[in-house]
């Protein structure tokens, strides 16, 4: 008479495979897959897949719960080896940028148009303000970014400004100027979009005081009749630059939007969904800012003609709304999603 | 702490959680490695700069540094599978909580949020005029509020997630290790059966549990002496064994087997037996 174990036999006959797994996964552990030989990267879900459904039957039927903390332990490491790695298909960065980005910015136009009135509301509040009391300007304008451009500057002094910086271009000072500037204005944006955690209020509050100073720019400048030079040195940098600041502030604003009104979603879906969205616009944005960078830091410097930065700005003008419009319209990112 | 992830099997898979004293310490191993290629660029720029008396090298030291503190995170998390140098270290691993691989959504999501949650709140703290400009006083409050909640969020949550982990919805866990295995706890048992199905109604799963490990230990550490004569009287009499007289671990060994075998043979048919109390 013999008694046999029908949970041992079951776990026996599978102790070799469960074996060669536990080899494969160290192996993968410290060398990645790359360590591992074409046909142990066969094996290795094969087998993963066959401990998986053994750990759901030995899960009801084992009363031995040392093997079965044996079994738990290696699926949560195969599971890693597995599941943890995934392969990346070639062109990511150019579809990221020119297919995912413009997509997910369409998807919250609501929110692009909402950080654009707030930042509009700040330009009408601080060219109202103005209106009465030119004293204003200090208040919406940090004296340090200003630079000596305030209401009581005389207008040559203005005008200067907006022709100078010529004489940077001696020995590379300009490319140090772009790329503080890149820097300095990414993180901004950046901020803007992640401080949209805190309900969007922040980021509300970030559109509005950026479209107070904008404001009072164009305030003191039009009222000395420079409105028109003044277009002609901001809109090439700031239309990808000031775009870019509204995307990072939309997304900002697309978290905030979507943890007050989840709608069908809980809070935390809905805000990892948002957050996900808003990322890549996010990130996207710093692309845009690179380009504002450069031409803010080197083209704004060393090209003094009205035409020709009214030429930079309506081209930028025209390749930023045809991003935004027309790319990332065929569904295809490659993950399957829309 | 362990979390449990569905994996694309369905079936559930458990995990340690990693530490929070682990995870500040990653940070730290990979702030200080952020901060060393910094340095080392900005030296090898400025000698760069010196030598050819222009000002590009510079330039593009501004642009790395950024590019490196902002993507350093993001880039090894995608290639490294939820891993950076730090976490290697300490054997952690990002992964989604949907039991999905961890995608690159996920990852820029959980990145993006590092800076306004560390890097912010000490500039803040460092210099509070370079962040807020001439911001009025009252804001220092919320930004205070800020500071904490920010601070303490890994705290608060049982998911010891911090707000980039909730935005894209990762965990951070500890790289599980599978215990050596075992596979010779009475396996088979050759001879008449010693129990008849009386003596078996009695225990359930827990004390045959208990009994495995007793029995494991008496095998693996024989220095650590179980008081098996002890087990062996107390279980004899509590089922009512008549059988034969066997040494203590012998009997035992026998017994578990027997007892093993009769709980997997009820719950064949549907019956579950928990512990001696449970019918």
């Amino acid at each position: 008479m013999k008694t046999t174990l029908r949970s041992a036999a079951f776990l026996e006959s599978r102790a070799e495979d469960w074996a060669e797994l536990e080899t494969l996964v160290r192996k993968a552990e410290t060398g990645g897959l790359k360590a591992l030989s074409t046909a142990q990267l066969h094996r290795l879900p094969v087998l993963y897949r066959q401990l998986v459904a053994s750990l759901s039957v030995a899960r009801r039927t084992t009363m031995d719960q040392h093997t079965l903390k044996y079994l738990e332990g290696l699926a949560a490491e195969a599971y890693i080896a597995v599941h943890g790695s995934r392969s990346t298909r070639r062109g990511a960065f150019r579809r990221f940028l020119f297919e995912r980005f413009p997509r997910e910015v369409r998807a919250i136009a609501g929110e692009v148009g909402l950080a654009t009135g707030f930042m509009a509301l700040g330009v009408v509040v601080a060219i109202g303000l103005m209106n009465t009391d030119p004293g204003w300007y200090d208040a919406f304008v940090d004296p340090g970014l200003a630079a000596g451009r305030d209401p009581n500057a005389n207008t040559d002094t203005l005008r200067e400004a907006l022709y100078g910086g010529g004489e940077m271009s001696e020995g590379g000072t300009l490319s140090v100027f772009a790329g503080f500037l890149f820097v300095h204005n990414a993180r901004i944006g950046l901020t803007a979009f992640a401080l949209g955690f805190a309900a969007g209020i922040p980021t509300a509050l970030l559109m509005f005081s950026t479209g107070l100073m904008l404001g009072g720019f164009i305030h003191l400048y039009a009222s000395r009749g420079l409105l028109f030079e003044l277009g002609g040195w901001m809109l090439p940098h700031g239309i990808p630059e000031i775009g870019a600041v509204i995307l990072c502030g939309a997304a900002g604003l697309h978290i905030g939007r979507q943890v007050l009104r989840p709608g069908r979603l809980t809070v935390r879906d809905a805000m990892v969904q948002a957050g996900r969205r808003g990322s890549i616009v996010a990130t996207g944005s710093v692309a845009l800012f690179a380009i504002a960078g450069v031409i803010e830091g080197v083209f704004r410097q060393v090209v003094t003609d009205d035409i020709l930065r009214y030429g930079l700005a309506a081209f930028n003008g025209l390749w930023f709304a045809m991003v935004f419009t027309l790319l990332g319209r065929k569904r295809d990112d490659g993950q399957g999603r829309p | 702490m362990k979390r449990e992830l569905i994996g694309p099997e369905g079936v559930a898979l458990s995990f340690p959680l990693a530490s929070r004293m682990s995870r500040a310490m990653a940070f730290f191993v990979d702030i200080g490695i952020i901060m060393a290629t910094t340095g080392v660029l900005g030296l090898l720029a400025l000698l760069a700069t010196v030598g050819v008396q222009r000002l590009e090298p510079l330039a593009g030291t501004l642009v790395a540094g950024f590019v490196i503190r902002y993507a350093y995170f993001a880039y090894f998390e995608h290639r490294w599978h939820g891993s950076t140098p730090g976490k290697r270290l300490f054997r952690l691993k990002v992964v989604s909580r949907d039991g999905a691989p961890l995608d690159g959504d996920a990852i820029i999501a959980r990145n993006m949020m590092r800076d306004v949650e560390f890097f912010l709140p000490l500039m803040l703290l460092a210099a509070p005029q370079v962040v807020s400009g001439s911001a009025p006083l009252w804001l220092a409050f919320p930004t205070l509020l800020w500071i904490v909640v920010m601070a303490a969020m890994p705290l608060l949550n049982r998911d010891r997630a911090r707000a980039g982990d909730l935005l894209g919805n990762t965990l951070v866990i500890e790289l599980p290790r599978a215990p050596a295995p075992t596979f010779d706890t009475a396996r088979t048992r050759t001879g008449s059966p010693l129990f008849s199905k009386a003596n078996l109604e009695i225990y359930g799963e827990h004390e045959l549990e208990e009994l495995a490990r007793i029995l494991r230990i008496t095998k693996d550490s024989p220095a650590d002496q179980q008081p098996l004569e002890l087990i062996a009287k107390t279980i004899r009499n509590k089922v009512g064994y008549d059988g034969p007289e066997l040494p203590p671990e012998e009997f035992l060994q026998a017994f578990y087997t027997a007892q093993r075998a009769h709980l997997e043979q009820k719950l064949l048919l549907g019956y579950r037996k928990a512990d001696k109390h449970s019918a």
